[in-house]
């Protein structure tokens, strides 16, 4: 069983450490933007808006 | 998140909440090392994003980066799943030699990781992998007394291991090494009714493979005298210190191994050794064997 890092549900389809649910919550909260489909949420977030503020 | 009053804070406040935050969650998960002090300053510092004004005014922000617990969590996960593939050993020997290498040379490369969480965290996990290496090597590879060697050197303040077993006394003795060794030191001395070799000035090495990794070079101590048959009683301690003071390269165990993937394999495992030595994982304590021995004319050794 995969759990969601953040809400340890079971993640059926994902991959990733968080569950799309929870995952779109934190876009939401940050109202950014989300990337396109296919691509790690996870790692787009840490990528694209925290690394330029050397958070990542 | 609901610790805090999101609906007052600011854009940059969100940002470095959702930081601290994630980061809070990736270090919860970890089972190797011990992240309690830091999880609950970064609780702290969720409480009180409200109320700052900087990031740098955060008491974690500079203890740990969001980076590295993200890297932390994601090494830890490797470091699991490979654990899990040698425990099962599905593998054949050149291919957990691939293993070996791949899936955890990375938690003994201390060099470049300064970040003291992440060093603890490795430590942790080459305890781990040495418990492995144990058990694999002691069922696997029926090194029982190598794998009971390394885990007592695993202890905290490990004391000098007095070897009692009959079966490893034996196999001392059966060894072939040791045999020639004893047959050399009786003719030297052939003409004394008795001598005494102190320690330091004769050694050997092993023949069987469980004896040389656990005890490799042996110091001999030696106190005989010779009988009325002519056959010669021995008191014999033999001593070494088990450690791992230098790079080994695998033509060092390969005339010994006689098998190109065992002698990587060992001089591999060897070496990463060499290093959770000199981190402290793994403690040197004295190796000492007592027997004494009766050796006849024709050479046959049996105990007294």
């Amino acid at each position: 069983m995969h759990e969601c890092l953040l809400c340890q549900k079971d993640m059926k389809k994902s991959k990733n450490e968080f569950g799309n649910g929870c995952i779109n919550n934190i876009y939401k909260f940050l109202a950014i933007e989300k990337p396109t489909r296919g691509k790690n949420k996870e790692l787009f977030l840490y990528k694209k808006h925290y690394a330029k503020n050397k958070y990542f | 998140m609901q610790r805090t009053n999101i609906s007052k804070i600011n854009k940059d406040q969100k940002i470095w909440l959702v930081d601290r935050y994630l980061t809070y969650q990736y270090l919860d998960k970890l089972k190797y090392g011990n992240f309690e002090k830091l999880k609950k300053q970064i609780n702290e510092d969720i409480e009180k994003v409200d109320k700052i004004e900087k990031f740098e005014e955060m008491i974690t922000a500079k203890k740990i980066k969001l980076k590295e617990a993200y890297d932390l969590y994601k090494k830890e996960t490797k470091f699991k799943t490979n654990l899990a593939k040698v425990e099962n050993n599905q593998y054949k020997e050149d291919e957990n030699i691939k293993l070996l290498i791949t899936g955890f040379s990375y938690i003994f490369n201390m060099y470049k990781n300064k970040n003291q969480y992440e060093k603890n965290s490795f430590k942790a996990m080459q305890y781990a992998f040495w418990q492995t290496v144990i058990e694999v090597g002691g069922r696997y590879f029926n090194y029982k007394l190598a794998a009971e060697l390394l885990q007592h050197s695993l202890e905290k303040n490990p004391k000098d291991f007095i070897i009692k077993d009959e079966e490893i006394i034996n196999l001392i003795i059966r060894d072939e090494n040791f045999k020639n060794k004893i047959k050399e030191i009786l003719d030297k001395y052939n003409k004394q009714q008795n001598f005494y070799i102190s320690q330091g000035k004769e050694s050997m090495a092993f023949k069987n493979s469980d004896l040389y990794f656990a005890i490799h070079k042996a110091n001999i101590e030696m106190k005989s005298e010779k009988n009325e048959d002519s056959n010669w009683k021995a008191d014999i301690t033999l001593s070494d210190t088990f450690d791992f003071t230098k790079f080994k390269t695998p033509l060092d165990y390969y005339f010994d191994a006689n098998n190109i993937p065992k002698s990587i394999l060992s001089s591999t495992l060897y070496n990463l050794a060499f290093i959770s030595q000199k981190l402290g994982v793994i403690k040197e304590y004295n190796v000492i064997a007592k027997l004494t021995i009766k050796i006849q004319k024709n050479g046959e050794i049996e105990m007294f």
